[in-house]
C-alpha cells in the first residue's frame, strides 16, 4: 500500500495532465493539479523548521559543538518568525531588520564569488595535459578578447572571442543541452512508468 | 485534435515511449545485454567514499537546488539513494544539505530507507539530514561552514546548481576533499570541471542512477535515450541541409502548426 498508492497517485496525476495539455483538454483540471502541487509543498515547508530546531535543541542540550550558537540561531529564527507573526510580514521593522542584515550580508558573501573563481581558475588553468592546455590557451584569447587592453596588444583577438564563444562554445554547450534535454524526458518516462521512484524513497 | 503546435511534440515523445517499451522488451526476455559506456566520475563515487571511510571522515551530499518538478532532482535522488547503501554498508557518516524545506522530508526518507535496505537502520542519523534555510546565501554559507566544521573527505554535488556551486567547490577542495560535481545547467558545467576532480557533465546525470546500480531495467531506458539522441542528431542535419537550401520554412511553418 505504501509503495502502490503513491505511484498510482503519480501515474494517474502525470497522465491526466499529460493528455489534457497535448489535446488541449479540461485546462481547469490541470489548473487544479496544480494548485494541489502548491500546497502540497507548502503544506511540507514547517519541517524543513521542525528539523532546524530538532537539531539544535539536541545540540543545546548535549552541549555539542558551538552550543552558545545553536541558541543564538534558535532565538533569532524563532524571535523573527514571531515578529513576522505578530506584526505581519509587510511590517516596517519586519522589512528593516530583514533589509539592514541579510541582504548586506546576502551581497557580501556573493562578492566572495570572484575570489573562488580565481582560486578555481587557478587550478583548472595549470597545463597538466594537452586538454588543460587547450582550456588555457582558450581561456586566455576569450579574457583578451574582452578586455580592452587585448585589442591593443592584438586586434584579432576580439575575432578569435567571438568565434571561440559563438561557434565552439555554442555548439558544444547545444550538444550538451539536447542530450540533458533526452536525459531528463527519459527520467520522467522512468518515473512515469514506476521504474524509478523517489517519492517512495528508494524505489523499490 | 491536438493542441496547436502540440502534434509533433506528441509524436516525438510517442516514439521516446516506444523506444522505451521496445529496449524493455528485449531485456526482458533476453534478447539484449546492454552495457553503459565507463564514466569515471561515477566510479569515483564508490572510491571516494572508501576515501572517506579510511580517512574517518564525512561523505557530503548536495542534491542541488531544484525542487519536484526538476528531472535533476529525481536523478540526484535516485544516485543519493545508491551512495547512502554504500556509506551504511562501509559505516561511514553521510551527510546531505537540502536546500527546499519542501524537498527535506522526501530526501530523510530516502535515506533513511537506503540505511534499512542495507540492513543499517540503527546507523542511520536524522540529524544528518539537514535544512538550513530557504534563501540561497543562508544555505550557501551554513554549507561552507558545515564542510570545514566537518572536515568532509568527499564531496558529491549532483543537481541544479547557481552561482553558489563554485563557493562549494572550492571550500570542499580547501577542505580537503575529493569531489565529484554533475549538473545539466550549462551555465555551471564549467565551474564544475574547473573546481571539481570529475565532473559530471549534463546527460550522465541522468544515466547515474543505472550505472551505479547495473540495474538492466534501467540500462534499457538508457539505451533508448541513445537512440532518441541519433533520431535527434537526423533531425538536426535535416534542418541544416534545409535550412542551407533555403527549404526551411515550410518545415518552421509544419512545426509551427502542428
Amino acid at each position: 500500500m505504501k509503495k502502490t498508492l503513491p505511484f498510482a497517485l503519480a501515474f494517474v496525476s502525470a497522465l491526466t495532465i499529460t493528455i489534457c495539455v497535448f489535446f488541449d483538454l479540461a485546462p481547469a483540471l490541470v489548473e487544479e493539479i496544480d494548485k494541489w502541487f502548491i500546497l502540497s509543498t507548502a503544506f511540507v515547508c514547517c519541517i524543513g523548521l521542525v528539523n532546524l530546531t530538532k537539531v539544535h535543541t539536541r545540540n543545546i542540550q548535549r552541549r555539542g559543538r558551538d552550543w552558545d550558537l545553536s541558541i543564538v540561531l534558535l532565538a533569532i529564527t524563532f524571535g523573527y518568525l514571531l515578529l513576522g507573526v505578530v506584526t505581519g510580514p509587510t511590517a516596517p521593522l519586519y522589512a528593516w531588520i530583514f533589509d539592514s542584515t541579510a541582504v548586506p550580508l546576502g551581497a557580501t558573501f556573493y562578492s566572495v564569488l570572484s575570489f573562488y573563481i580565481v582560486s578555481a581558475a587557478y587550478r583548472a588553468f595549470r597545463v597538466k595535459s594537452r586538454d588543460a592546455a587547450i582550456l588555457l590557451i582558450s581561456g586566455i584569447i576569450v579574457l583578451l578578447g574582452n578586455a580592452p587592453i587585448g585589442e591593443v596588444i592584438y586586434p584579432g583577438f576580439g575575432t578569435a572571442t567571438k568565434w571561440i564563444m559563438d561557434i565552439a562554445n555554442t555548439s558544444a554547450m547545444r550538444a550538451v543541452i539536447f542530450g540533458a534535454t533526452i536525459g531528463s524526458f527519459i527520467t520522467a518516462i522512468r518515473v512515469f512508468l514506476g521504474i524509478d521512484r523517489p517519492y517512495t524513497a528508494t524505489g523499490e | 485534435m491536438f493542441a496547436e503546435g502540440m502534434g509533433v511534440d506528441f509524436f516525438l515523445i510517442a516514439l521516446l515511449f516506444l523506444g522505451v517499451g521496445y529496449a524493455l522488451t528485449r531485456t526482458k526476455k533476453g534478447m539484449a545485454k546492454w552495457q553503459i559506456r565507463k564514466i569515471p566520475g561515477l566510479d569515483a563515487i564508490e572510491e571516494g567514499i572508501g576515501r572517506a571511510t579510511e580517512m574517518n571522515r564525512p561523505v557530503f551530499y548536495l542534491p542541488g537546488s531544484g525542487g519536484f518538478s526538476d528531472p535533476q532532482l529525481l536523478a540526484s535522488m535516485a544516485v543519493l539513494s545508491e551512495v547512502a547503501k554504500i556509506t551504511a554498508r562501509y559505516d561511514t557518516r553521510l551527510i546531505v544539505c537540502v536546500p527546499m524545506s519542501s524537498v527535506y522530508p522526501v530526501i530523510e526518507e530516502v535515506v533513511r530507507q537506503s540505511y534499512v535496505s542495507a540492513g543499517k537502520a540503527e546507523s542511520f542519523r536524522a540529524e544528518d539530514v539537514r535544512w538550513f534555510s530557504d534563501h540561497y546565501f543562508g544555505y550557501a554559507i551554513a554549507i561552507i561552514g558545515l564542510m570545514f566544521k566537518e572536515q568532509v573527505a568527499t564531496n558529491i554535488m549532483l543537481g541544479t546548481f547557481a552561482f553558489d556551486a563554485l563557493m562549494y567547490a572550492e571550500a570542499a577542495n580547501q577542505a580537503g576533499a575529493i569531489q565529484v560535481g554533475g549538473t545539466a545547467a550549462t551555465t555551471q558545467i564549467p565551474f564544475f570541471v574547473a573546481a571539481c576532480d570529475y565532473a559530471l557533465i549534463g546527460e550522465e546525470i541522468y544515466a547515474a542512477a543505472a550505472y551505479l546500480t547495473k540495474d538492466p531495467v534501467r540500462v534499457a531506458t538508457i539505451v533508448a535515450e541513445d537512440w532518441a539522441k541519433f533520431l535527434v542528431t537526423g533531425l538536426v542535419v535535416l534542418g541544416v541541409l534545409l535550412q542551407t537550401f533555403g527549404k526551411a520554412d515550410g518545415l518552421k511553418d509544419f512545426l509551427n502548426k502542428w
